[in-house]
């Protein structure tokens, strides 16, 4: 319904303040906003259903459908996410393993400090001084993404792997965001897991230090990895929505803060609906791996 | 005077009496040793307490235009910082110093208003489902859980397309999405205190849901609510920031310190540090210090739990 509370003004932000009374009704019948608040969010929703998300509003795509718009950009948003996940656990598993065998150590306090300072600036800040120091500074990698025509599902990967200079930054960037909570989970997760018994019973059976490191620690370390994974999912695209605007990076979250430049009601609604969508995906996805990687989950309903 | 509040009058009388007054200042002495030996913490507390007196008292003493941009017609933007203009002046010809304390009046007010609105709902909201639990708090906790699934950057963008960007209507919609964390605490807390002896004694002696709520759960749960609001200026701050960042903030000629880092964007190609900088340390010095004040209330709280054991 909210989007209808807004609509009075839309016919007229398109039309332009010449035009008459009547043409601006005109243009409100024809687009269905006079209709009351209930019947406009009754097709809405039954437009909805059908897949239907609408047309554009906005000034400069009139009309334009408003899947048309977004369909580019979800797989560009997820791959950009989905790399920077990978590039956050790479980092972060060992970083919080090496953490909890050296416990209180210099480097336990120097990776914890460093880690409050990532996790505690935003995703713009971090932005801003690696372009500031990379791009412009030095001219390591360049400050906007130049090239992502890849379409499809996995155009936009391709795009990534064939130039990965252009988006080393966006993927630094939003991998600083999860990297720092990652690290902490684990680090306190393989420190639980090292007190536990099946540990001890391990080492007690001669069990070799590695062995009792990677096989029954670290993979029971990161049981609870995989539920922080699926919390993260709504920051980590709240973060992409900043990361996309910052390098030109047409996904989910360009396509969205242009469409509020454009006062384009329809596509700003489809493009919260549908990361809605993809955060409840993500979860879902998160649950299963979950009673993939921990057979108690999955017997526990059975007994 | 109805029976309830006889009651309430005779059970007051009867906590004022049991509890010894004598320990109370001690209580808040000790965790005020607690929050002082946290160094970091006292420091922030400094910060912040500089950068709000800078904010709201530095216009009084350096005068600047900050309204009316025209005034600079004919003048050159972007100025290196120089006697006349200590840290220069931005693309749009306003002195940045003054800029920044401009800026620093919204945004602090816009945290402090934003959160108090997201921690007011929030205690109402987990109060109300944790106290009443049943269908009520099953079905608050699932429109929760709705609201949880989208991410928040989204919500605010959509609110704001909606509803405009006057400072106000900033407020409400940072509080509006601010309060699901609060929510849930206060909900966890309801459901624990409810069950200690003294909610169900005053349960017992007739005590309506709401007295148990104001009087008794609320004032238990004092620990939560200051550690998140602490931490809640801080996010409402940093939500803030995202949004001016994103062109989306105060409008001109008002500003807040994202506002100002999303004018001065294309300033770091040309150089023109001064107009970005400044601003990017101030931000980051507040969130930073809200959060370790926040880390630092809470260990001083525990004192009070260890107390009461």
């Amino acid at each position: 319904m909210l989007p209808a509370l807004f609509h009075s003004d839309v016919a007229r932000a398109i039309l332009g303040n010449k035009a008459t009374r009547s043409e601006v009704a005109a243009l409100n019948h024809k687009l269905g906003y006079d209709n009351s608040l209930l019947v406009q969010y009754w097709h809405y929703l039954v437009h909805l259903f059908q897949g239907n998300l609408g047309i554009s509003v906005g000034k400069n795509s009139f009309g334009v459908p408003v899947s048309g718009i977004i369909a580019s950009g979800v797989w560009r948003t997820v791959w950009l996410a989905t790399m920077s996940l990978i590039f956050a656990l790479a980092i972060s598993i060992p970083l919080g393993l090496v953490q909890a065998l050296r416990r209180n150590s210099k480097f336990d306090y120097t990776v914890t400090g460093l880690v409050f300072v990532v996790y505690s600036t935003p995703a713009f800040l971090l932005g801003i001084l690696l372009i500031s120091v990379l791009s412009i500074h030095w001219s390591v990698f360049p400050p906007v993404v130049t090239n992502a025509a890849g379409t499809g599902i996995f155009g936009p990967l391709l795009d990534i792997l064939r130039q990965p200079r252009e988006f080393i930054l966006p993927i630094v960037v939003l991998t600083g965001l999860t990297v720092g909570g990652f690290t902490r989970y684990m680090r306190s997760s393989v420190l639980d897991s090292l007190v536990q018994d099946y540990v001890r019973t391990a080492r007690a059976k001669g069990a070799s230090n590695s062995r009792v490191l990677f096989r029954h620690s670290l993979r029971n370390a990161l049981i609870p990895i995989v539920t922080i994974l699926g919390l993260t999912l709504p920051g980590l695209f709240g973060g992409a929505l900043i990361t996309e605007t910052l390098f030109n990076y047409p996904g989910m979250g360009l396509i969205t803060v242009q469409a509020v430049q454009n006062n384009d009601v329809n596509t700003v609604m489809a493009a919260t609906l549908l990361i809605a969508l993809m955060t409840i995906t993500g979860n879902l996805l998160a649950d299963l791996g979950l009673s993939f990687v921990d057979p108690r989950v999955r017997l526990g309903g059975k007994s | 005077m109805t029976d309830n509040q006889i009651i309430g009058n005779i059970e007051e009388t009867g906590n004022t009496s049991t509890t010894p007054i004598a320990t109370t200042p001690s209580l808040f002495l000790q965790m005020l040793k607690v929050f002082a030996q946290n160094k970091l913490a006292v420091i922030s507390l400094v910060v912040l307490v500089l950068i709000t007196l800078f904010s709201f008292l530095g216009p009084l003493v350096y005068h600047t235009n900050q309204s009316n941009s025209s005034a600079y017609l004919g003048q050159i933007c972007d100025q290196a910082p120089s006697s006349a203009h200590i840290l220069g002046t931005d693309s749009t010809c306003f002195d940045m110093l003054g800029r920044l304390m401009v800026g620093g009046q919204n945004s602090l007010e816009v945290g402090f208003f934003a959160a108090l609105f997201a921690m007011t709902f929030g205690v109402a909201y987990g109060l109300i489902s944790g106290y009443l639990g049943g269908w009520i708090d099953s079905l608050l906790m699932r429109i929760l859980d709705v609201l949880l699934s989208v991410p928040g950057l989204f919500i605010l963008i959509a609110l704001i397309t909606l509803f405009g960007r006057s400072k106000v209507l900033l407020i409400c919609v940072l509080g509006l999405t601010g309060w699901y964390g609060i929510a849930r605490l206060l909900r966890a807390e309801a459901i624990s205190l409810r069950e200690r002896e003294y909610a169900q004694a005053v349960k017992a002696m007739g005590g309506r849901p709401r007295r148990v709520m104001y009087k008794h759960i609320l004032p238990n749960a004092i620990s939560s609510i200051v550690t998140n609001g602490t931490f809640a200026i801080g996010d409402s701050i940093l939500g803030l920031a995202s949004l001016g960042f994103l062109g989306l903030g105060l409008t001109f000629p008002a500003t807040d310190w994202g506002t100002i880092l999303n004018t001065s964007q294309n300033s770091l190609l040309l150089g023109y540090w001064w107009e970005v900088f400044p601003v990017a340390i101030m931000f980051l010095l507040v969130v930073v210090s809200f959060n370790y004040i926040g880390d630092a209330l809470r260990d001083a709280f525990e004192v009070r739990l260890r107390e009461r054991g």
